[in-house]
Parts: C-alpha cells; structure tokens; sequence
C-alpha cells in the first residue's frame, strides 16, 4: 500500500492497516435512497433537455413566422383600388378629349379605365412608405 | 483498469438497469470515508458523495473519456468534499475539531477513536492525500495529478501525516493514565 517498498516501517505499515479499517458513520439505509433518487431524477433530466429545447426552438420559428407575415400583410400596399374621385375622373377625360378631340366621351372614358387599370399592375408590391421591399 | 470497474463503467454508459446501484453499493462506502476524512462533518461528506453519484449520471457520454473510474471518482469526491469544507470556513472547522475532542478523549477510547480523532487533527491537504491513498488506493502519481501537486509532494505529504499519526496516538496513549486519574 506505501509503495515504498522495504524501506516502510513496520509501525507505519500497521498503521496503513487501521486507517483501512476504520469505520466511519455515515450512509445508511436512507442516504442510499437519497442518492438513488437523485440519480434517477437526474437519469431522466438529460432526456428530457434536448425535446425540451426543439419544442422551445419550433415554437420561437412559429412565432416569428407568424409575426413577419403579419407585419408584411399589414404593412404592404398593394395598390389596387385606390379610389379615384368622379371630379378626378371627368377631368381626366376632359383634358384627353382636349389632346385628341376625335375620341368620343365614352372611348375616352375607356381609354381612362384601361389607363388606369394598367397603373395598378404591379410587378413588386410596395410597402405603404413607397420604398421597395 | 480493474475488469469489474471496467464492466461497470460500460453499463453505465449504456445505462444499463441497476449500474448506478451498482456503483453506490461500490464506492459509496469509500468515498463516504474520503468524504468524511476531508470535510469532518457527517452531513457535508455525504451531500459531497450524492454530488459526485448526480455528476456521474449527468456526464452521460463523456464518460467514456475516463478511464480508471476509481481515480475519477476519488478526485471528484475530494474536490466536492474539500469545496464543502472550505464553504465551511476555518471556524466551522475548528469547532468540529473541538467537539470531537470533548466527546472522544476518555480512558476508554479504542485505538480506532484515537486514530480517528488524530486523523482530523492533521491539515487538509494531509487528510486528503491519506484518504486518497488508503481509501482509495490510489498511486502517488495519481494522488499528485488529482490534487495537482508533484509526485514527491504526494508522497512526502502521506509520509509526514502517518508519521504525525503515530506520534500523536502515542503522545494520546502516554497521557491516557494520568487523565484516567485526574477523571477518578
């Protein structure tokens, strides 16, 4: 037990031998439930870490996704439909008619409505600011 | 590496039924010892022991890097036991030592009580590498890299402390008589 070969005096070898043999009381009956009991709980805490902390990490991914499509839905104009006064509308005409005096009232009016249908066509929505997304 | 211990470390790595039971049943008994050796106090040696048992289960996998479990577990229970004493603080200490005195010291004390009483006399680093080596059983080169010590402080700290030891019981024994009188 010295490692120390012959050289160990017999007294200190004996002595070797007692502290071996000393008792010491703890660790009953009960202390050994308590360390299995933790031992299990803590068995069973590392399974459960990992699937703890993909449910956390899909319901964060959900909740942005959620967050940004809202945002994007709420914020972006899409531009279709905006209103466009009866004055607004006979002026219009009026100042085509004024250019090309040959249209009549009604192809004016036409030409006014497909004008303006084709400033609707987007091909990139633009957020309501007017800068591009 | 022992083939028992050796067996035992792979069941706990699969997490086979009844290793960690195993190992209490093991080493608890010894490391309850080292624990108690260290911190002097019942119940900080064994929440130092249910440390190291709790830390074995959360390595999990990095188990696999030890490879003698006995030392791994001596080491970890001296750093658990020797965090506690500390904690604990020098007084606390003292008025352990005082205690043991009071309650031990009588004529008819055995030679274990002696001994157990001359042993939470000596220093802690003393304490430690003793119940390092005989408790256990680990080598000097094992006892210096846990403790992170050299070899030969190792072993020249067991030497002093078993020879504080035996000078301390026979200082006790010659006194024994004469307190044995003074008590008549």
């Amino acid at each position: 037990m010295s490692e120390a070969g012959d050289e160990w005096p017999p007294d200190l070898r004996a002595l070797e031998e007692q502290l071996a043999g000393r008792r010491v009381e703890a660790g009953g009956a009960a202390f050994k439930l308590r360390v299995l009991g933790a031992m299990n709980a803590a068995r069973r805490a590392p399974g459960r870490q990992p699937y703890t902390w993909w449910q956390a990490a899909a319901a964060a991914a959900v909740v942005l996704w959620m967050n940004v499509s809202f945002i994007a839905a709420t914020e972006t104009e899409l531009r279709v439909g905006d209103p466009v006064t009866a004055t607004e509308r006979r002026e219009s005409v009026r100042q085509m008619r004024e250019l090309l005096p040959e249209l009549t009232e009604r192809e004016a009016e036409r030409q006014l409505l497909l004008l303006q249908a084709r400033a609707h066509t987007l091909l990139a929505p633009l957020p309501r600011s007017g800068r591009a997304l | 590496m022992e083939p028992r211990t050796d067996a035992l470390l792979k069941d706990l790595l699969e997490a086979r039924e009844g290793a960690f039971e195993r190992l209490y049943n093991q080493f608890a008994p010894k490391l309850l010892r080292t624990a108690y050796c260290i911190t002097r106090r019942r119940e900080d040696a064994e929440d130092a022991v249910q440390d190291v048992f709790v830390a074995v289960v959360r390595a999990g996998a990095a188990l696999a890097e030890v490879k003698n479990l006995n030392a791994y577990l001596f080491t970890a229970v001296h750093r658990a036991a020797a965090r506690r004493a500390k904690e604990r603080g020098s007084e606390e200490q003292i008025d352990a030592a005082r205690i043991e005195d009071q309650r031990a010291g009588s004529s008819h004390d055995g030679e274990g009580e002696r001994l157990a009483r001359a042993l939470q006399h000596l220093p802690l680093e003393q304490r430690a590498v003793v119940s390092l080596k005989i408790d256990g059983g680990l080598t000097f080169d094992e006892i210096a890299t846990s403790l992170n010590v050299s070899l030969n402080t190792a072993a020249s700290r067991y030497r002093y402390a078993l020879e504080k030891l035996r000078t301390s019981m026979n200082a006790e024994l010659q006194d024994m008589p004469a307190k044995g009188n003074a008590n008549v």
